[in-house]
């Protein structure tokens, strides 16, 4: 990198904070997912000012910035793709603000998401969404990526609970997008920003809403001898006018990772487990509990556990979303996929990704927010064989086919990121992405922030593929779903 | 051929003669005193398309229309040429219960959408006052929301995905159709609330709710706004099966609204407890009509002056109390979101009090914008309803013009003059 472009950036945030060195830079050239690219330099700025002031003086280099919380996201969005400076948001991590009368909290990108929570449970309050890596993932990164969680079902994404922004502009203005209070006049930049994967601006302080803790939680566990009846059990649910604040699925392959290393409970030799809560008022979650064990149990479910102690509530929840990780005891590698369908499409698609893994001779382990429709199978590989990284892009796709085929998305929370980014076609016109487009015009981003995310390109997919083919690799058990 | 007969002809050729209108028949579609030279009724998607096209071809400002019960929202339009009624495109296009989603087009009624969902026990979150008038579009394009956001939140919060057509004609989505998608930018958001000045909403899906099993209403009277508002503020803390709440006054009473719903147990004690709660604060049971319609909008094109105050809910009983000096004729509040509608007669001195009303939200740290101001006619001396520009006005402006460069759509409506 430019020798003056470092020193000038070791001016704004001092020296201790700019990363240069190759040693340094391998930290940083990776998320969660395949993607590996290395930054030219890693700033850690300590201030929304130093951002701003890092922003601008990249703009006048003409490098790229991308901003990185955690690194525990699924879609490349905080892997370089194009160089530049990776601007990580660890050093931007305080809670700023609590604010119990009117239930929101003012936070820093950088602090972790159950971190919110915690500060908020001496008020009776918490931050809803949780995505399985809370105990890790950052604020920021759950606005970029519009993260969402196994009690998004009911409770909504992250988009349902930021308030209001402060965001660095492409020419490096500080500027703030809607605020504590409710529906600030104008359009709804808040809505546009979150969920643009760190290609709109970097945000530096984030509102959100924070909800009072539910009176009471019934968690059950439904157990099926196949998968195909665990997902009728799902399209039942829900066609009963029944909405969980969690039901999530796994399936045989994930309980068998699971169980030897987390002992969370799972029984290993069923087909497929629910996991669901109710939560509300006492006599609302009974009821609903029991309208819930009653599907179940018509829809053949082999045992149905209710009852647990908190203790035994928590080790479920800890399997569930260490689920990712342990599926590194199953296969070297995994691919794993974010699909959305139709709740009453859950069986026949379902059967349709595992008919598929089996063509491609590929071990699948499915782990998802059914509830939602919204599905993960990851796809198990060994990637020293030769030809498997090529069969399982080649799977993958053939499997968001169909979850797109049914009416669904390619990406229910992970993000668009690098890898899916030429499948947006597929549910999108051209004049749609170009509407899309005018959305980073108006901000005057360009190729600013985190370029070559998001949009498809021009390229074909096999020079995308044959990059993708290079960058796969082992995942470690650091990984979240 | 004058300028209009020329355009009258151009719109026949599109839209047939009956569904344009010219001469008198615009007077229904005047605002802020100013009528359009025509306005039509498209009966597809593709027609208003090419109306579309034919507009942005020869720069004619257009106001897309609804149910027409919220065009006192917004600055009177710089230009209007032409106004868009969408209420012949009203089919519900898709309704699976089981997902628990529905599409459909812009120009129905809120009130036969719910018809037609409750046939299946469901609902759509949409709250807007006079629904049996309001549309789906309309309801969206001003992001309206009445006292059921308490429990079915804001409209940005259940649209999952809508169909446009943009200023120069071309048809383009946003979002998809299930219930969970980050698939690029979520320009849903953008198009909530942009007051048809960014693209007219053609289509929308909805996550949609199941009718609750049991339900009820309570009313408790408050001699003041604190104990009302510590009430309201209790009911959201115990998470009671509340599905609507507002509060609202008239002569000195302060009269809080509760609407129940979800199974009947939950139902039966949320109505002991909040009664409870109430009559500890003060309360007493009371039994008068809600008119919170009445104070967001009018069915009819009324004379009122309305502005909406939106304060942080800690200081709503504040801004409630200083406001009781400006003697409005109703209020209402929603008190755990934070905003205060307000509304004076005709004849009421309608700079003074907006000023006035604008100084009791900044006195609480709010904001506040004139909801509706009839009688400010177009080219009246320059008021931004909006009140001072917010600190992303000059991004929002660059949205407008990445959208609609060549201004056409509702012209000035927006914040800044946007």
């Amino acid at each position: 990198m430019n020798a003056r472009l470092l020193s000038e950036l070791k001016r704004i945030v001092g020296p201790r904070y700019v990363l240069h060195r190759p040693e340094e830079l391998v930290v940083y050239e990776y998320d969660a997912t395949i993607e590996r690219a290395l930054p030219e330099a890693v700033v850690l700025p300590g201030s929304a000012e130093e951002v701003a002031a890092v922003v601008r003086l990249a703009r006048g280099y003409g490098v790229p910035v991308t901003p990185r919380g955690a690194g525990t996201g699924l879609s490349g969005g905080a892997v370089p793709c194009e160089g530049g400076i990776v601007l990580a948001t660890s050093r931007l991590h305080r809670i700023l603000e609590i604010d119990p009368e009117n239930a929101v909290a003012v936070v820093e990108p950088g602090v972790v998401n159950l971190e919110v929570s915690l500060a908020a449970a001496p008020f009776g309050l918490y931050y809803a969404p949780d995505p399985s890596s809370q105990k890790a993932c950052t604020i920021g990164g759950n606005v970029a990526e519009n993260a969402g969680g196994p009690h998004c079902l009911r409770y909504g994404t992250t988009t349902n609970h930021v308030l209001g922004l402060e965001l660095v502009t492409a020419e490096g203005d500080l500027v703030w997008l809607g605020g504590k209070t409710a529906d600030s006049p104008g359009y709804d930049l808040v809505g546009v920003v979150v969920g643009s994967e760190g290609t709109l601006g970097i945000v530096t302080k984030v509102v959100l809403r924070l909800l009072p803790r539910p009176e009471t939680t019934v968690t059950i566990l439904a157990i099926f001898d196949d998968v195909d009846a665990a997902c009728e059990a799902v399209s039942s649910v829900i066609a009963h006018g029944i909405v969980p604040a969690a039901l999530e699925m796994l399936d045989r392959n994930t309980m068998l990772a699971v169980e030897p290393y987390v002992q969370a409970g799972y029984p290993p030799d069923a087909g497929a487990v629910l996991l669901i809560e109710v939560e509300g008022l006492r006599e609302e979650a009974e009821e609903q509990a029991e309208a819930v064990r009653g599907i179940c149990a018509e829809l053949a479910a082999r045992e149905i556990r209710m009852g647990f102690t908190p203790e035994e509530r928590e080790r479920l929840w800890a399997g569930r979303k260490a689920a990712l990780g342990a599926l590194g005891r199953l296969a070297p590698s995994y691919y794993i996929l974010d699909g959305v369908v139709p709740r009453t499409r859950l069986p026949h698609v379902m059967r349709r990704v595992y008919e598929i893994c089996d063509r491609f001779g590929l071990r699948v382990a499915n782990v998802f927010h059914a509830g939602d429709g919204n599905l993960h199978p990851n796809i198990l590989f060994d990637e020293r064989e030769p030809g498997a990284a090529r069969r399982v892009l080649d799977c993958g796709e053939e499997i968001l086919r169909v979850c797109v085929e049914a009416g669904g998305s390619i990406t229910g929370e992970h993000g668009v990121g690098y890898e899916k980014r030429d499948y947006m076609r597929w549910t999108f016109s051209d004049d749609d992405l170009a509407t899309m487009a005018a959305l980073k015009r108006a901000f005057g981003a360009g190729d600013a922030f985190n370029p070559g995310k998001v949009f498809p390109t021009h390229k074909g997919c096999g020079e995308v593929s044959s990059r993708m083919r290079s960058a796969i690799a082992k995942l470690g058990p650091e990984a979240y779903v | 051929m004058g300028l209009a007969a020329a355009l009258e002809a151009a719109l026949a050729d599109i839209l047939g003669p009956e569904a344009v209108l010219t001469g008198e028949g615009t007077a229904a579609y005047a605002v802020a005193g100013l009528a359009p030279v025509a306005a039509v009724r498209p009966a597809t998607v593709e027609q208003l398309a090419a109306v579309m096209r034919l507009a942005h071809a020869r720069g004619l400002a257009v106001l897309p229309w609804g149910g027409g019960t919220m065009m006192g929202l917004g600055n009177p339009p710089r230009r209007y040429d032409l106004a868009i009624d969408m209420r012949h495109l009203d089919r519900v296009l898709e309704h699976e219960p089981a997902d628990l989603t529905c599409t459909v087009e812009a120009g129905i009624a809120i009130g036969d959408l719910r018809s037609r969902l409750a046939a299946a026990g469901q609902t759509v979150g949409l709250d807007p006052p006079w629904p049996e008038r309001a549309t789906v579009g309309g309801t969206l394009a001003t992001a309206i929301a009445g006292p059921r956001r308490y429990a079915w939140g804001h409209p940005r919060d259940f649209t999952i995905g809508m169909r446009v057509v943009l200023a120069d004609g071309r048809i383009t989505r946003a979002g998809g159709k299930v219930v969970k998608n980050v698939a690029g930018y979520d320009l849903c958001k953008l198009y909530i609330g942009s007051l048809g000045t960014l693209a007219i909403i053609v289509e929308a899906t909805f996550k949609l709710l199941p009718l609750p099993r049991a339900s009820a209403s309570l009313a408790f009277s408050f001699p003041g706004p604190g104990p009302a508002c510590r009430t309201a503020r209790e009911l959201w803390r115990r998470g009671l099966a509340v599905t609507g709440m507002a509060l609202q006054t008239q002569g000195g009473q302060y009269e809080l609204l509760v609407d129940l719903g979800g199974s009947p147990g939950a139902v039966a004690r949320s109505q002991r407890e909040a009664t409870e709660l109430a009559v500890a604060q003060g309360g007493r049971e009371a039994g008068s009509e809600p008119f919170w319609q009445e104070a967001l909008a009018s069915p009819v094109a009324s004379r009122h002056l309305t502005v909406r105050l939106t304060v942080l809910p800690s200081r709503l009983a504040e801004a409630l109390a200083s406001l009781e000096a400006l003697g409005p004729t109703l209020v209402v509040a929603f008190p755990t979101v934070g905003h205060i509608y307000a509304r004076w007669p005709e004849g009421a001195d309608a700079r003074a009090v907006v000023g006035q009303a604008l100084a009791v939200a900044r006195a609480v740290g709010g904001t506040g914008v004139v909801h509706s101001w009839p009688w400010l006619a177009a080219g009246a001396p320059l008021v931004d309803v909006w009140g001072p520009p917010p600190p992303s006005a000059a991004l929002m402006r660059r949205v407008k013009e990445a959208w609609d460069p060549a201004g056409v759509l509702a012209p000035g409506r927006m914040v800044a003059g946007i």
